[in-house]
């Protein structure tokens, strides 16, 4: 990725751009993006596992709350991963002094992404930075303790973020080979990870037939709240154009389903071989914008590699919902997550409303509204269908983790 | 003979069912009107768009009464939706008199202290289904003037959202229509779709229907358990259109057209074609796609009945198996899903012989059970049944509790 300076050499200031990467599986992702960045970028790793951060090859590494945890990690316990949080306030705030854009990873569910992420986020948006976060959500069959924990610290994150990018796991499962191990999926999450950033980086930073800048940017994601929808893309040779498409839709990383699709903004960065027009970009743009529909603005930046033919790279942003951000009330305090106990279903049988995150509680539906990992399709704007805690509207061979082949 | 006109109405979340009827003097029923259209406004089998659900329940009445050409004087209506819940109430009482012999009042006692049970504010009673009587432990279908000790009865007594079965009322409200009774979608359903000897060898009837999943579960001819599992046919599409990548219209017709509810080796041989979502073209997919993502579904939906009723769910108990109703029943090798994931042979019900041809596929069973119960319950105002003693039906002493004029 270029740096800024190079790029906007009139510019007499450049943005100040970080990364950073918050607990194991972030510090893990942002590693593996690092050699990636270029000159301008500011990469950094924090957790409160000290061993886990030794083995990464990175330069800025920072142990967080010694005082608490002395090293050791939070032990999957987001309770004190706030306090570890609170306790380090000073030092998050100084880790994103000065930021104009903060690119945050962190996986949700244990104790340091899902306590401190949230916290992290809010002192970067209280010194107006810009803040662009991919959080991961655990796989299903980690059970529901996690997915709850995740849903909670995912809700205060897009509240802090002015584009946040959901990475459900169960999702990476279909995209994995068969016999793939859970750490060679963990693995395929940091490199869509890695590619998201890098094609945000290209959407700043390269400059080619259209562009976009920072502002642009900044208007186009709208503030922060809101549902983010966001994919990437690649294919070339033959069919080129009409297979980049069909991926776009197929990312692990799209988090919103046929029936819903509808962004009030859209960021469409398109990187093209020499053999790319503007007719062709406009007709791209098109069938984005038909499936993706922008209802106020589609702002598009193309790039062309003069290297290459025949290929097409598509990266979209938008924005969807802006509605939803009535239900933002500004919380001065981060609340505590407390982990809720399921009901006694009681006497038996007739339907699953025993559950006290159920959709029959009506002040529960607003919440329950704004935490979406985008596999509900249909269903998405209804109430969570939820039975022991399981949403029943999320695919079963998604909770299942089977790997379903789309195309022969 | 004079007649009067009866209307059962099932408001699913893919369909409204309106059917008129004549009700003659005898007793006979005589269906001379029927309307069927897409339903809006429900959701999971619940009401989630009072307006959209309003215009179609109008709608579909109003084709109804024009296909019968007359007006229905009253509705009998279904109810379904994850919301309702069920329990067994025992009551019971001493024998009083000075004879030992069973006296109604006897029996008036146990089956009071049996509905007694309070509910939380927000939940209403819907529907109490009596279970045997029992004389010192022994079951009794008729306990009047026997020599007993002790009487007993159980109820499998079902309670509802109270704000969800407001807005029902209020809809029917609105429409100026007056509602005699609400009956329960999976007694309605299983009365239809199990004869009586099926009903006395205890049986399973599982109606699987576009929102929502109703169950009923018979022995020695007393319905002892019932429930609803809010997923249905809507949930398989909904899980082809996310694993394939297709848009929900698509993803339906798949299902019909190439569903299948087990996944076999074979199924990976296959090869299908699909129609993209736009105008990127044809795509070829392996059939075991499609029948993997049903066969996690269906088997899941199976197996969560199965969990709720847990020992009752025995083959021992169940000569006459499980019996599969409702659209969504009419899913390629189902019965073989059933029967694997509870353990009991399963069949689908039978098409009724009595109706005409448009109204014997599996999604009827619900309308045309709500209509006979109509028909029931008429004939038992008359014969005047103790349950009934508290006024006209159930529905009455709803109105009563939220304070609705009937």
């Amino acid at each position: 990725m270029e740096s800024p300076e190079k790029q906007n050499p009139a510019s007499s200031a450049s943005p100040v751009i970080r990364v950073i990467g918050l607990g194991g599986g972030g510090a893990n992702a942002v590693a593996r993006f690092a050699p990636l960045a270029g000159d301008g970028i500011k990469v950094m790793v924090a957790n409160t596992d000290a061993r886990a951060l030794e083995a990464l090859q990175l330069k800025e590494k920072r142990v967080l709350g010694r005082g608490i945890t002395r090293g050791l990690g939070c032990g999957g316990d987001p309770e004190l991963g706030q306090a570890v949080a609170e306790a380090e306030r000073g030092s998050l705030v100084e880790m994103v002094a000065g930021t104009d854009l903060l690119f945050l990873v962190t996986a949700l569910g244990g104790g340091t992404g899902s306590g401190m992420a949230p916290v992290l986020a809010k002192a970067a948006t209280d010194q107006g930075a810009m803040v662009i976060t991919f959080a991961n959500l655990p796989f299903s069959f980690e059970g529901n303790r996690r997915r709850k924990v995740a849903e909670e610290s995912l809700h205060l994150l897009r509240e802090a973020s002015d584009a946040l990018i959901v990475v459900p796991n169960d999702l990476l499962i279909q995209g994995s080979e068969e016999a793939a191990s859970v750490g060679e999926v963990f693995q395929l999450a940091d490199q869509w990870i890695s590619l998201g950033i890098q094609s945000m980086g290209k959407i700043l930073f390269e400059v080619g037939l259209v562009n976009l800048d920072f502002s642009t940017l900044r208007r186009a994601l709208g503030g922060k709240g809101g549902k983010t929808l966001f994919s990437i893309a690649s294919a070339e040779g033959e069919g080129y154009m009409e297979k980049a498409l069909q991926a776009l839709f197929e990312c692990p990383l799209l988090s919103v389903q046929s029936a819903h699709r509808g962004a009030d903004s859209l960021v469409v960065h398109l990187v093209g071989g020499r053999d790319l027009s503007m007719s062709a970009v406009s007709g791209l743009v098109q069938s984005l914008n038909e499936e993706f529909g922008s209802r106020e603005e589609t702002f598009v930046g193309a790039v062309v590699d003069e290297t290459r033919e025949a290929f097409l790279e598509i990266c979209i942003l938008g924005m969807i919902d802006m509605e939803n951000r009535r239900f933002f009330r500004g919380r001065s305090t981060i609340p505590r997550i407390t982990p809720r106990v399921p009901a006694d279903p009681g006497q038996g049988d007739g339907g699953s409303g025993g559950d006290p995150d159920g959709s029959s509680h009506p002040g529960q539906e607003e919440f329950e509204e704004l935490i979406e990992s985008g596999q509900r399709g249909m269903f998405e704007k209804t109430g969570r269908n939820l039975h022991e805690g399981i949403d029943l509207d999320i695919p079963t061979f998604i909770r299942r983790g089977i790997r379903i082949r789309a195309e022969q | 003979m004079s007649k009067s006109i009866i209307a059962g109405v099932e408001i699913g979340t893919a369909k409204i069912g309106v059917l008129i009827a004549e009700l003659y003097e005898d007793w006979t029923l005589n269906i001379i009107g029927f309307d069927c259209r897409t339903s809006r406004g429900i959701r999971k089998g619940e009401l989630v768009d009072f307006r959209a659900a309003s215009e179609s329940v109008h709608d579909a009445i109003e084709r109804a009464e024009a296909s019968a050409g007359v007006r229905g004087d009253e509705v009998y209506m279904a109810l379904s939706g994850g919301h309702l819940q069920g329990g067994m109430q025992v009551g019971s009482a001493s024998v009083s008199g000075s004879d030992g012999r069973v006296r109604q009042e006897d029996i008036e006692r146990a089956v009071k202290e049996a509905k007694r049970k309070a509910l939380p504010a927000d939940r209403v009673y819907i529907h109490h289904i009596r279970n045997p009587f029992y004389l010192d432990g022994r079951v009794v279908e008729e306990p009047l003037a026997l020599l007993a000790n002790k009487i007993e009865v159980q109820y499998w007594s079902i309670h509802a959202d109270g704000r969800q079965v407001s807005d029902w009322m209020h809809l029917f409200n609105t429409l100026s229509i007056k509602v005699r009774d609400i009956i329960l979608s999976s007694v309605a359903s299983a009365r239809m779709a199990v004869d009586e000897s099926s009903r006395k060898g205890g049986c399973l009837v599982i109606d699987i229907g576009a929102g929502a999943t109703d169950f009923a579960l018979y022995a020695d001819g007393y319905i002892v358990r019932t429930g609803v599992i809010p997923v249905g046919g809507d949930h398989l599409t909904n899980d082809l259109a996310i694993g394939l990548h297709l848009n929900s219209k698509r993803a339906e017709e798949v299902k019909k057209d190439l569903g299948k509810a087990v996944f076999e080796v074979s199924d990976s041989q296959r090869t299908i074609r699909l129609y993209g979502d736009n105008m990127i073209g044809d795509r070829s997919l392996p059939l075991s796609s499609v029948s993997r993502i049903l066969e996690a579904r269906v088997e899941e939906i199976f197996r969560l009945i199965g969990e709720r009723l847990g020992d009752l769910l025995d083959p021992k108990y169940l000569a006459g198996g499980v019996v599969l109703t409702g659209g969504t029943s009419r899913l390629r090798q189902i019965e073989t899903a059933a029967s694997a994931a509870l353990g009991v042979p399963a069949r689908r019900a039978d098409r009724l012989d009595w109706v005409a041809e448009d109204l014997r596929g599996p999604e009827f069973s619900t309308v045309l059970g709500v209509l006979h119960f109509g028909h029931a319950m008429n004939r038992e105002e008359v014969v005047s049944d103790q349950e009934k003693g508290e006024g006209k039906g159930l529905l009455a002493r709803i109105s009563r509790l939220w304070g609705t004029p009937n």
